[in-house]
């Protein structure tokens, strides 16, 4: 067969190229494809949103897990261990101190947790602490009528006849928010006495031979418990008066804005500035020493 | 074919969310796919559901083609679904695909040559050739297949293709020869 006529079979098999797929299959096709490519563009927009809300998800679990962690577990229950059994319920005209498991919620500690009061405490603390550490250095080198409440805890001591031991060492870092205006414990007095020659604004409570109660203006402002081994003690909100910053009852809030300094980490925690060495309030080491 | 976009570039522009470059690329094969269709021996339903089938395959399989020519491949495809097709008539109506294969046989299209045109005929005699010089010939007219992609798709070898095509030509020269 030569060239011409399979050109010419050819030409004719192209005549026969009349019919063509119909205009729907066209359409149901060409909408397969583009739906196909919406599908596939989903998808990555999808991966995105999706690595997005993880990475989201993940730094609020993250953030909400800082500020949910709250005081180590056993210091909790070494809160409730000491004085548990003789602690008192402050008077209902005082106002009593927040539960421990009292909620991190509460709208004084968010309004009080605000960054501008938070930073104002912050600067407080600092200033009290400075101003602490300069009293402490002071009471050791002035007499001890320098300081009223100091001079009245070291003339306590000789007489009440007890040893190192029956007192609290002073923690290393003071956080003693009123250490101009209020007296400065750098010990706590073990023995009824003492508190009420301290000043005459305190009322001392014997619970029972080894343990004391604390009240200033009607308030339950601490609890303490004589020990062979020293004292341990609980302090509420209005122990600043005697110089124990233990703001205990809101310990159930959250750290947060914690800066370290001299050592410490100073957190504002529930609202109120507080001193953490370590993960643990600066507190719960005061309460470790005092035993 | 010179100076057009090439296949390949086209399904890539696809593949990366052109859809004009599909629209181009079906355009392309749009008749020749459902013409080899057709004259492989399907009826119109069944070639235009054969068609659509290798379309979505495309479509939703894109992986499916990674490389290589991309007619060559659409044909394949084509030319495999048809023949799973051919199967499944023959198993359900237990119909020999030999009977497809010689589908024109029936016709006996010299006897009605004088009553038809030659391009009818030509239809007729298509239909008429062996399934495998049918394919030949269907490849390299629609497909626009050289020899060694006819021999790559069809399994065989070059020679064997050169055979089946001249056999083609032959016998439709033969029935076609007061068309010529």
């Amino acid at each position: 067969m030569n060239q011409q006529q399979q050109q010419a079979l050819r030409e004719l098999y192209r005549q026969t190229r009349d019919e063509q797929p119909s205009q729907m299959l066209d359409r149901r096709i060409r909408q397969a494809a583009r739906q196909q490519l919406l599908r596939r563009r989903p998808r990555w927009i999808w991966g995105l949103s999706m690595a997005a809300v993880l990475v989201l998800s993940f730094s609020l679990v993250l953030q909400l897990g800082v500020q949910d962690a709250g005081p180590p577990a056993e210091y909790e229950q070494e809160l409730r261990k000491p004085l548990s059994s003789t602690t008192q319920e402050p008077p209902e005209s005082a106002p009593a101190p927040a539960p421990a498991s009292a909620p991190s919620g509460a709208p004084s500690s968010a309004s009080r947790s605000a960054p501008g009061m938070k930073k104002e405490l912050f600067r407080q603390s600092r200033q009290l602490a400075d101003e602490g550490e300069i009293a402490a250095q002071a009471s050791e080198q002035q007499p001890a009528d320098s300081v009223q409440s100091r001079g009245a805890a070291r003339t306590l001591d000789p007489a009440s006849g007890q040893g190192p031991g029956d007192t609290m060492p002073a923690p290393k870092s003071q956080l003693a928010p009123d250490a101009v205006t209020r007296p400065v414990l750098p010990v706590l007095p073990v023995q009824a006495s003492a508190w009420q020659a301290l000043s005459s604004a305190l009322t001392v409570i014997e619970l029972a031979s080894d343990r004391l109660e604390i009240v200033h203006k009607g308030q339950k402002i601490l609890n303490l418990k004589r020990s062979e081994q020293g004292a341990r003690f609980k302090a509420w909100p209005g122990s600043e008066f005697i110089g124990v910053k233990a703001d205990w009852s809101v310990n159930r809030h959250q750290f947060s804005d914690c800066h370290t300094e001299s050592g410490y980490q100073v957190c504002v925690w529930g609202g109120d500035v507080q001193a953490v060495f370590d993960g643990t309030r600066l507190d719960h080491l005061r309460w470790w020493q005092a035993q | 074919m010179q100076g057009e976009v090439g296949d390949d570039t086209l399904y890539a522009d696809w593949q990366a969310g052109n859809m004009s470059a599909f629209d181009a690329l079906y355009a392309r094969y749009r008749q020749s796919l459902y013409l080899f269709l057709l004259r492989r021996g399907h009826d119109r339903a069944a070639a235009e559901d054969i068609f659509h089938d290798c379309w979505l395959r495309l479509i939703r399989q894109p992986q499916a083609f990674d490389a290589g020519n991309f007619r060559a491949w659409l044909f394949t495809v084509a030319r495999n679904l048809s023949t799973d097709r051919f199967r499944q008539q023959r198993r359900h109506a237990d119909e020999p695909l030999a009977d497809v294969n010689a589908a024109g046989d029936s016709c006996s299209p010299q006897q009605s040559a004088e009553d038809r045109d030659c391009i009818e005929l030509m239809k007729q005699g298509i239909a008429a050739l062996p399934l495998e010089q049918r394919d030949a010939f269907l490849l390299k007219e629609e497909g626009g297949l050289a020899l060694e992609q006819l021999a790559q798709v069809m399994h065989t070898g070059r020679e064997t293709i050169k055979s089946r095509l001249r056999y083609a030509m032959q016998r439709l020269r033969s029935l076609l020869e007061d068309c010529l």
